[in-house]
């Protein structure tokens, strides 16, 4: 990584963290706020499905699809906002299926480690128990818009940190005649 | 390419090429371990993780969209399965990240590929085995780039396998499902491949998962439009292409054998293929998922001994059991190193030519060592070597 | 010349899909505003206080239904032009005449869709309702001139080599 990318890194993981602070300290209205952060990166998803079509997708067979999809994107994330009144229904399926996806995953790939009598496969078990928990937490709490709140701050903070430590991460290879 | 070219046909040039039996079975055996050497593996027996020739499909789907992952990503592949044919190609149009990225589409006879064989001159059978290995690649996965990119990547409807009949051939519209447990189904041209997902850095676009097992049938010829070529069809013709393959093969074994005073590209030994010339075509044209058999029966007729049946199993027991001062001088301590060397190499190539998807290089002579201690190995050998 | 027809039927096939699935985008978009977001009988209730239960069940009965036909009526253009230029796209020789049709007059409405909407948010309207009226219309109203266009490019290359 160069050292923009680093500071980069280090300034989106602290970002992260400061807006659970924000987050948790918004009580009943931290909901509505998870559903305008996934809006608002809807948005910029479909803006930067928009840019790609222009930098890189035109020049590829079939690319006119990224200018579609940055446009349904859009609008999706601002219907988001429109209906961000219902927040608890969104954080609960944006939750849900990630972490369905991320557990599932995580376990398969435990199990290949394991077979493969790797050592990995307790931090990747780690990884899948804890997805799962969250997604039996979404589906106990699925009414309490506070507590998926803060279980969607739990996943920006671990997101967060990894930034942060993927910015003092040595990424080099050297070479030598 | 699969196990039948890797392992059995690259036993069959090597011995074309003149190395002995037991010769042949080191070389070959570390040509088809390049495809197994995943990081799986090794953290089971305490191997430098950096060491990874491949990702198995779980490590891939496992990986995260970050700059980190796409740049390790990238460097594994780029190395060892998709040497990029030319750094410094011409693209008429497009951001700086997308004419890099189109730098990265593998290709034969590029300058790299001899940089590669280069690196495996006077070196272990196992540096020898990783270059046939990555040679043979160059063919089967041209068209086609070592790091994850829908707009270089993707395919799409318009993909025909083109079956012979008499002395032309007919079309027939190739249909992609997304079920690898049913397999292909080879006289309906129903292939599995990757699930088609709208992102640029989506892993499912890495290297020619979107065309499915295709490359590496040796039978197979097809036309379609790579992602790349601005609605240009291109067609592979995999028996030719493989038998340049293995014909090049023979010609980078002669060379590395010191039969040979320099390895050039662009050039075959057609000459010393040509008495099985035509059992050769007759097996890579012959239509089947796996022509494994066929080619052991090849390496068996040419040698008079038996090929045993590829197995990594004597790999990771010696390395296990040796102790740490002697790992190096077990079959997998030498692949080991000559992959990290490789991968340092292609690494390097790539950085200097400005290119920064497989990441930074550094150049010790310049800058000491810096980075991923696992490569502390490669300084440590080349001053024992400069000592000497 | 191969690649260029190549690459209009491409389009062609693109957009297509594209035309079905904003279809099906708009309809469900329409169904959740008028169940979660403001929903039917609330609004009618909104409008027609004065009357009786019955008959603002009544109204709103009639809202849903012409609602719904309008809504199957739009799909229903979208699936025309949308299958259409996917057969195009595959290669497959079909008549274009009625595709054409409702494709130019997608155009123009989506065309002063956008202007309204753009009037609209000047003079003050729902900014979030506006804006997303504003992109559907401007998306679609693109969509068909794509479609147009490469029709028409590819017609003309087709007639030049004689296919």
């Amino acid at each position: 990584m160069s050292y923009l990318q680093r500071v980069k890194s280090f300034m989106e993981g602290v970002g992260m963290l400061l807006a659970i602070l924000i987050l948790m300290l918004s009580d009943e209205s931290g909901a509505s706020w998870v559903v305008f952060i996934l809006a608002i990166s809807l948005i910029l998803k479909g803006i930067r499905s928009l840019v790609y079509y222009f930098m890189m997708a035109r020049f590829m067979v079939g690319g006119l699809t990224a200018l579609f999809a940055g446009a349904f994107l859009i609008d999706f994330g601002i219907l988001s906002i429109s209906l961000a009144d219902e927040a608890r229904i969104y954080i609960f399926l944006y939750l849900a299926g990630w972490n369905a996806f991320s557990g599932l995953i995580s376990l398969l790939r435990a199990w290949e480690s394991y077979r493969n009598k790797g050592r990995s496969w307790i931090l990747n078990t780690l990884y899948g128990i804890v997805n799962i928990g969250i997604l039996i937490c979404c589906f106990i709490f699925r009414d309490s818009p506070t507590t998926l709140a803060t279980l969607y701050c739990a996943g920006l903070g671990y997101s967060g940190i990894l930034r942060i430590i993927n910015a003092f991460r040595r990424t080099e290879i050297v070479y030598i005649q | 390419m699969q196990i039948d070219f890797h392992y059995y046909a690259t036993y069959c040039a090597a011995y074309l090429a003149g190395f002995s039996h037991e010769e042949c079975m080191e070389i070959c055996s570390s040509a088809q371990f390049t495809d197994c050497c995943s990081v799986t593996l090794l953290s089971g027996i305490g191997a430098p993780l950096s060491a990874a020739t491949t990702q198995l499909q779980l490590e891939i789907m496992d990986a995260k969209a970050d700059i980190l992952s796409l740049q390790n990503i990238t460097r594994i592949w780029a190395s060892f399965h998709f040497l990029p044919r030319d750094l410094s190609a011409d693209v008429p149009g497009g951001s700086g990240l997308y004419k890099n990225k189109y730098r990265l589409i593998c290709g034969p006879d590029s300058d790299l590929l001899a940089a590669t064989v280069e690196l495996a001159k006077d070196k272990s059978l196992q540096a020898a085995g990783i270059a046939m290995h990555v040679l043979a690649d160059t063919w089967a996965h041209r068209y086609f780039a070592g790091t994850p990119s829908m707009v270089i990547n993707n395919t799409d409807y318009d993909f025909f396998e083109l079956i012979p009949e008499g002395d032309s051939y007919t079309e027939r519209r190739v249909t992609f499902r997304h079920n690898p447990s049913a397999g292909d189904d080879l006289e309906k041209s129903i292939y599995t491949n990757t699930v088609y997902q709208f992102s640029e850095n989506s892993v499912m676009c890495l290297g020619h998962g979107r065309a499915g097992h295709l490359p590496d049938y040796s039978f197979i010829r097809y036309r379609y439009l790579p992602a790349w070529a601005g609605y240009e069809a291109v067609v592979k013709d995999n028996p030719s292409e493989y038998y340049n393959a293995f014909c090049q093969m023979i010609y980078a074994m002669r060379y590395l054998r010191g039969d040979l005073p320099a390895f050039e590209k662009g050039v075959y030994d057609t000459e010393t293929a040509a008495p099985w010339e035509k059992e050769i075509r007759w097996i890579l044209t012959k239509r089947q998922p796996d022509a494994s058999a066929d080619w052991k029966a090849l390496g068996e007729l040419l040698s008079g001994q038996e090929i045993p049946a590829f197995d990594t199993a004597p790999f990771t027991q010696d390395y296990r059991k040796a102790d740490k001062a002697d790992r190096d001088e077990t079959v997998l301590g030498k692949f080991i190193i000559a992959a990290l060397a490789q991968k340092s190499m292609v690494t390097n190539r790539i950085w200097k030519s400005g290119n920064l998807l497989a990441g930074y290089s550094v150049d010790y002579m310049q800058e000491g060592f810096r980075g991923l201690r696992d490569f502390q190995k490669l300084v440590e050998i080349s001053l024992m070597n400069r000592q000497k | 010349m191969e690649a260029k027809i190549r690459k209009h039927r491409h389009t062609l096939f693109i957009a297509g899909y594209a035309a079905i699935l904003l279809g099906i985008w708009d309809t469900v978009k329409t169904i959740l505003n008028l169940t979660i977001r403001q929903p039917l009988f609330k609004q009618v209730e909104q409008q027609a206080a004065a009357y009786t239960h019955e008959a603002m069940i009544l109204s709103a009965v009639f809202a849903g239904v012409f609602i719904f036909i309008l809504t199957v009526i739009l799909m229903s253009i979208r699936l025309t032009i949308g299958r259409a230029a996917i057969r195009l796209g595959m290669g497959k020789e079909i008549k274009c005449g009625v595709m054409v049709f409702w494709a130019v007059v997608l155009l123009l409405a989506n065309a002063s869709g956008s202007v309204l909407s753009i009037f609209g948010i000047i003079r003050g309207g729902d900014v979030l309702d506006l804006t997303s009226s504003f992109l559907i219309d401007l998306t679609t109203f693109f969509m068909m001139a794509w479609i147009l266009t490469a029709l028409y490019k590819l017609k003309k290359l087709l007639v030049q080599t004689g296919g």
